[in-house]
């Protein structure tokens, strides 16, 4: 296992570069994540509306409306003022004008007569008034028919019965994202850049030309030194995964380990893996000089970043970037990573979706593997 | 031990080997030596099954030597020209990784890594960086990192190249120390005093073809120059040049800016006879030099080019 061993010597001789990217990682995730949640945090909560009230009754029960009104909505009492009315639904200031009527009793309960409502043009906010305007005066009219008292009718009818709703949203999507998705979605720039920076730096040592030679010249079979190379590969990244997945769990472990589809989510991250492996695997074959590999993983990495969702949200990218970004493998974890985090219920479609993006990331994967053995064997006959 | 018959190989156009022949024994020091360019490099390559060649077969220790024959490579220690370690290692963690690609046993090759580093002289600098060392350290550690799993034969590429007089002796003391403990050493250079000093058997390469093969003296009594003699300081006549000429075993002269060159064939007292005829006819002179024929001469004759073109 020497050759295996001279790569894990490397990788620690660069110990301090990976932690440096490490640390980047969490801290952009932790900034993200919490900058997210307090932009992000959202609940349901009944539309208010200022409501203008001309009460030219001045009764009991227009008391009672006001009253009741004003639980739901803010209201103001306004003079019986054409003018000051007007120019109040001009302005905006209020959505609607409540116009109560003298003899508002006889004329709304008893003799069933419509509430006047003035609103600004164009506006249905009024509908949702008025149907609170009516639902309450019908149950006053309910009560006083059964016999209660005016007094006690209005009381009975102020009391909102409230219930516990649970919201089945059969579109499958959530509107927010999970405090661990920020973790995820960040996921490609710690693999671009760590892997392609350590491993393409680790590459360009062994393809010193010399040491290519030396090792060629050795008692190692090539396919010995390749197989020990791929498995050095596969440690290194699974050490940067597994930190990765840890970071992961301490942004809201119980939250994630409770997420259904959190099988999904690590598919994904594996898929990413491999691409960001083979990716640097192939920067490793074309360069050998670590001025050069510096060069290109920076661009490399952030470039795909911003253009593939990462650093911003797919919705805010236009049209001909997102056609291009389609060509690149983090597009696709991006997008995964994207349902996922939207995800109530996983349907058939979702499901494909994900299984799609996967295996494109994948095909990626082979891709990339065959160009870099297509450039291995070039390299070769250049000897 | 080693046997390069007809050996071809062409880049393009350009051919570096033309149907090179060599032969080396075992326990040899053998100097393959040559301008830059002349091929010796690519003849290793091939040597190795580093490179595929055109034509022509190489064996080594009488097998085919091929890219999967781990038997034979296993023998072989590699000095490549260019200093082939790696900067993130430090002199030990090198030596120890380039034996480990011979030797799996970690003991062994604990007591090997320690001896190889005796044997360079590195003891002070065990856990200095490449980068950390002077040319001729870094040399050093070259050499340790191909001979650390002590091989039974060694091909050093030009392992002086920019490396100071002081270092370049170590190198070369080490060279014939590692000879006489038994291996067969390969050593190419265009450095024709390092060779000479060495060197058992040398073979003279230029464009891809050895044009000479054999001991130091075999290679010299190719020649017709035995003795080469300077005189400065020496005013002659065009008489005066063509008498000299005419002196037995002269066979070549040259003069200008009152500087002498005679080249005599290898007989005896040819100095005696010049200095004789410059006394007789009153002609006084300045300093005298009377040299042996070098490896440049041996070049220059068979090629009409020096060996440092």
């Amino acid at each position: 296992m020497t050759v295996f061993k001279g790569y894990m010597k490397i990788t620690k001789s660069l110990f301090g570069m990976i932690a440096m990217y490490l640390c980047i990682f969490a801290g952009v995730t932790f900034a993200m994540q919490s900058v997210g949640q307090t932009t992000e945090k959202s609940a349901y909560a009944a539309e208010k509306l200022d409501i203008a009230v001309v009460d030219s009754d001045g009764g009991e029960l227009a008391e009672g409306l006001v009253d009741f009104l004003k639980e739901n909505h803010h209201v103001e009492m306004m003079k019986n003022d054409e003018e000051t009315m007007q120019e109040a639904l001009y302005y905006e200031n209020v959505d609607l004008i409540i116009r109560i009527p003298q003899n508002f009793e006889t004329v709304c309960v008893d003799g069933e007569e419509k509430l006047p409502i003035t609103k600004v043009p164009g506006t249905y906010n009024a509908i949702y008034a008025s149907q609170q305007i009516n639902t309450f005066l019908n149950q006053v009219r309910t009560y006083k028919a059964a016999g209660y008292l005016l007094e006690e009718a209005i009381a009975k009818a102020q009391v909102q019965q409230t219930s516990e709703v649970e919201t089945l949203d059969e579109s499958g999507v959530t509107s927010g994202m999970p405090s661990y998705g920020y973790a995820f979605r960040y996921m490609p720039y710690l693999f671009l850049t760590a892997l392609c920076y350590v491993l393409g730096l680790i590459l360009a040592s062994f393809r010193k030309k010399d040491v290519k030679n030396r090792m060629m010249a050795s008692a190692v079979s090539l396919r010995r030194q390749n197989a020990e190379s791929i498995l050095a590969f596969l440690v290194v990244g699974g050490a940067i995964w597994v930190f990765a997945m840890l970071l992961t769990l301490v942004i809201d472990g119980k939250a994630f380990l409770e997420d259904p589809y959190k099988g999904y989510y690590i598919l994904n991250t594996l898929a990413l893996m491999l691409v960001s492996l083979a990716i640097s695997f192939v920067l490793g074959l074309l360069v050998n000089k670590p001025t050069v590999v510096n060069n290109i993983v920076t661009p490399l990495s952030l470039g795909m970043c911003f253009l593939c969702g990462t650093f911003v949200d797919i919705s805010f990218l236009g049209e001909n970037v997102l056609k291009v970004s389609q060509f690149l493998p983090v597009y696709w974890y991006e997008v995964v990573n994207q349902k996922l985090c939207d995800c109530v219920t996983m349907t058939a479609s979702i499901r494909m979706f994900i299984y799609k993006g996967l295996g494109i990331q994948l095909l990626f994967v082979a891709a990339l593997i065959g160009i870099a053995l297509a450039v291995s064997k070039m390299k070769q006959q250049e000897v | 031990m080693i046997k390069i018959q007809n050996l071809v190989k062409r880049y393009g156009e350009l051919v570096a080997l033309d149907h090179l022949n060599l032969e080396i024994e075992e326990g040899e020091i053998f100097g393959l030596l040559g301008p830059n360019g002349s091929g010796k490099t690519t003849a290793i390559s091939c040597l190795l099954a580093l490179l595929k060649y055109d034509k022509g077969t190489v064996e080594v220790f009488n097998k085919a030597m091929m890219p999967d024959n781990y038997a034979a490579k296993k023998q072989i220690g590699v000095v490549l020209q260019n200093v082939a370690v790696f900067e993130e290692m430090n002199v030990r963690e090198n030596i120890d990784y380039f034996c480990g690609l011979y030797v799996n046993n970690a003991k062994e090759r604990k007591k090997l890594v320690e001896e190889a580093i005796r044997f360079v002289g590195l003891e002070d600098y065990t856990r200095m960086r490449p980068k950390q060392l002077s040319g001729g350290l870094l040399r050093r550690l070259n050499i340790a990192c191909g001979i650390a799993h002590q091989p039974r034969l060694i091909i050093m590429d030009e392992p002086t190249v920019a490396v100071d007089p002081q270092s370049r002796n170590k190198i070369l003391e080490g060279i014939m120390e590692l000879n006489r403990r038994g291996a067969t050493v390969i050593y190419t250079s265009h450095y024709m005093d390092e060779v000479e000093q060495i060197c058992s058997r040398i073979a003279i390469i230029d464009h891809g073809r050895c044009i000479a093969q054999g001991t130091k003296e075999e290679l010299k009594s190719m020649i017709k120059t035995g003795e080469k003699i300077t005189i400065e300081g020496v005013l002659l006549k065009e008489e005066n040049l063509a008498e000299i000429r005419q002196l037995p075993h002269v066979f070549e002269i040259a003069y200008e800016d009152q500087q002498l060159v005679v080249r005599c064939s290898g007989a005896k007292h040819n100095l005696v006879r010049v200095l004789n005829y410059l006394q007789e006819h009153d002609i006084a002179f300045g300093r005298v030099f009377s040299e042996l024929p070098t490896l440049n001469d041996v070049f220059l004759e068979i090629t009409g080019k020096e060996l440092r073109d």
